[in-house]
């Protein structure tokens, strides 16, 4: 049936605002999907670069916890460990040594003490002597010369008895210094030791720590690794994907170009003929009619295309976020000492060596040797002290022997002023033995002090364990430093991490909203598919009244314009009568053959 | 030194991704959004490699490549389409214009690396 020459205009002037209607959608949404793609562009740099930071930052933290650089934690650790041990056991030795020689010490100035007390005796004996024979011989019979000899005697006897109890006193203060030494010196060793055991327990702890940690390492770098593979891999769906913004923008514009031309061509029907019915219009509209369910076909690829492209950006965008949190998490709670700790094993580490070092530096054999060289030098004053008020003494108390003595012999009367010369004689000679003995041990006590004080391996810096006392404290000073800066770094990078990740979670939000849009697009298509469809149905009515419709040639214009493998598909299957159900082409994988890549 | 690659296509979208792919791998990129525009690059500087789109406007990959070839000093550089066409008469009419391969989009990051490096190799 032929319509009317008004009804056959008014549907052409229709058409043509129903393609200028659906022209402005198309517009919009190509502006929109473009603003989305861009989006999501730009937040792949932003996920990039995150992925940059976390990468590098968890290489940093298994390089700091576990070590990389000359010398590893571990190794360091080992090192002071073994040093430390060393340093131990030699210190137990010089304990036990230095208390031995204290006491020895201690037996030789109680030795000097008692030999002091016999020798006052002697002069206490031979004082009653001299003033005997003086009381017998102070009349006229008696020679009064040696008289005077015996009482210059007997008083610088009395001069040099009295010295002695005064050295006796100092030997005894020194006793009392010596005992006094010997118990701190114990309780000191005892205390200072108990300490060491119990740090180097901490620092073994620590030391396997590290050790399974370092065992630890590999299979986390490993799963660490995968995961930044996986990311790597999620990153490049996501390139592959971004692509469909250029090939939606194609079919887009090749549709646009198409209804570009119907309405051109719509117009000039109407221009050239006023709207009666022709066959040039009836091949028109039927060409209208096959255009229309072509780009329906076209449009609802799209559609696909463009939800399985968002689709697939979202889903590894999710996977880009959950693994870098993941790495992000593992890394962390490997830095740190366990599950449930949240000290790291540097910060751990570093609080241990700090303590050693406080114990170390308590460990003060610097004062104890200062006391022992303190009480060499009392001996050292105490043998000054005898040698002036004592032996020099006792030099003139041997000059003072009466020469009258010599040759005589004793009586039967042990009374006479004779025998009481000859015993005064005997007695001095006893009392100047006792003094050789008294001098040569204490010269003796001296150099066995001394020896105490100084050591062989003693010089300038001190002894051999005060030397590796203050090596391993600058040693276990420097990894501090070390640890301090690292233990820094570590904070940062974990702060760091757990910054990145919070943003990761927010960005993975704001990416999600992003292809919300999807659904504002797909409405939209819904509409311009609605509309060609409505054009397609109304028509394909129409071309029932239509004479020489040519239904493929008409559509050679359209097919030339494609650029798109998946439009000529979609054309060919629509003039094939196949219908407008198209298979989606399978998404690209980055694992898949070479199929598109041809090298010439 | 870093190599130097031209790309040249009129999508933003597309320029962007070959971009960032290129540069994470250390590349140096040029970029020109059609035919025309790229010519302002080809000023005697070392270029390594140029990896044009198809259909552009004002000028297309196949016009662009005759024109580059003219060029003693880029006479040889390798020339690689990245396009949507998949259609054999245009890949043996660039590859008559002097392209040294074809890619089509959209591609895999990892195998567009992987044919770069071996055209340039």
């Amino acid at each position: 049936m032929m319509k009317s020459q008004t009804n056959q205009k008014e549907l052409l002037e229709e058409l043509i605002d129903v393609f200028v209607g659906i022209d402005e959608k198309i517009k919009l949404l190509h502006k929109d999907s473009s603003d989305v793609f861009l989006q999501l562009n730009s937040y792949l740099k932003d996920y990039y670069k995150k992925y940059g930071i976390i990468t590098k930052n968890v290489t940093s933290i298994f390089d700091t916890t576990v070590g990389k650089k000359e010398m590893t934690l571990a190794d360091e650790f080992s090192s002071i460990y073994s040093e430390l041990k060393k340093y131990k056991s030699g210190t137990e030795k010089e304990n036990l040594n230095n208390l031995n020689l204290l006491n020895q010490l201690n037996s030789k100035v109680n030795y000097i003490s008692v030999m002091i007390r016999n020798f006052k005796q002697e002069l206490t004996t031979f004082i009653f002597l001299a003033t005997n024979y003086r009381l017998i011989t102070n009349n006229e019979n008696y020679d009064k010369e040696t008289n005077n000899i015996i009482r210059n005697w007997e008083n610088l006897a009395m001069h040099i008895q009295e010295n002695l109890s005064e050295l006796s006193k100092k030997f005894n203060a020194l006793k009392i210094s010596t005992s006094n030494l010997y118990t701190n010196s114990q309780a000191f060793y005892d205390d200072s030791i108990n300490q060491i055991f119990s740090f180097f327990e901490d620092l073994k702890s620590s030391n396997v720590l590290i050790s399974n940690k370092v065992n630890e390492s590999s299979d986390q770098l490993k799963l660490l690794k995968d995961k930044m593979q996986n990311s790597k891999s999620s990153i490049g769906n996501i390139i592959t994907h971004l692509q469909y913004h250029d090939i939606i923008r194609q079919k887009i514009e090749h549709i646009q170009s198409s209804h570009m031309k119907i309405v051109d061509s719509l117009k000039n029907v109407i221009e050239e003929n006023n709207g009666d019915n022709t066959d040039a219009e009836n091949e028109r509209l039927a060409l209208v009619s096959d255009i229309s369910g072509l780009q329906s076909a076209q449009l609802i690829l799209i559609s696909k295309e463009y939800q399985n492209a968002l689709e697939v950006i979202t889903e590894n965008f999710e996977t880009i976020a959950d693994d870098l949190a993941a790495v992000s998490s593992k890394s962390n709670e490997f830095s740190f000492e366990g599950k449930h700790s949240d000290t790291t094993i540097i910060k751990g580490v570093k609080t241990k060596l700090d303590k050693s070092l406080l114990v170390l530096d308590s460990f003060n054999l610097t004062s104890i040797n200062k006391e022992l060289s303190e009480l060499t030098r009392k001996i050292e004053e105490v043998k000054e002290d005898a040698s002036q008020n004592i032996f020099k003494p006792l030099e003139q108390f041997e000059k003072l022997a009466p020469k009258e003595v010599n040759g005589e012999e004793l009586t039967n009367d042990e009374s006479t002023p004779t025998n009481i010369l000859l015993q005064l004689s005997s007695l001095a000679r006893d009392i100047l033995n006792k003094r050789d003995d008294l001098q040569n041990e204490i010269n003796q006590t001296i150099d066995f002090s001394k020896a105490i004080v100084k050591d062989e391996s003693r010089d300038e810096a001190g002894s051999f364990l005060e030397k590796e006392q203050i090596r391993l404290m600058v040693r276990i000073s420097q990894v501090l430093e070390r640890l301090d800066e690292e233990n820094k770094q570590l904070d940062t990078l974990l702060s760091q991490n757990d910054k990145i990740s919070s943003e990761i979670i927010k960005k993975l939000e704001d990416t999600i909203n992003e292809v919300d849009y999807y659904e504002l697009f797909e409405n939209v298509l819904s509409e311009i598919i609605q509309s060609l469809n409505a054009i397609n149905n109304q028509l394909v009515g129409e071309k029932q009244s239509f004479n020489n419709y040519e239904d493929i040639d008409n559509l050679k214009e359209i097919e030339a314009l494609y650029t798109v493998a998946s439009e000529r598909i979609i054309h060919n299957n629509i003039i094939q009568g196949k219908g407008m159900e198209i298979e989606m082409p399978e998404p690209k994988s980055q694992d898949d053959e070479e199929d598109d890549l041809e090298l010439f | 030194m870093a190599k130097t690659i031209l790309i040249v296509d009129d999508s933003e979208s597309i320029r962007e991704v070959v971009s960032f792919t290129l540069e994470n791998e250390g590349f140096d990129v040029l970029v020109g959004v059609d035919g025309i525009d790229a010519q302002k690059f080809l000023t005697g500087d070392k270029i390594d490699l140029i990896i044009t789109d198809l259909h552009m406007p004002e000028m297309d990959g196949i016009e662009l490549i005759k024109e580059v070839r003219t060029r003693p000093e880029y006479k040889l550089i390798p020339i690689l389409f990245l396009t949507t066409e998949s259609q054999t008469e245009k890949k043996m009419e660039a590859k008559q214009a002097g392209a040294t391969g074809w890619i089509i989009k959209p591609f895999v990051p990892a195998k567009l690396i992987a044919a770069i490096n071996k055209v340039m190799n």
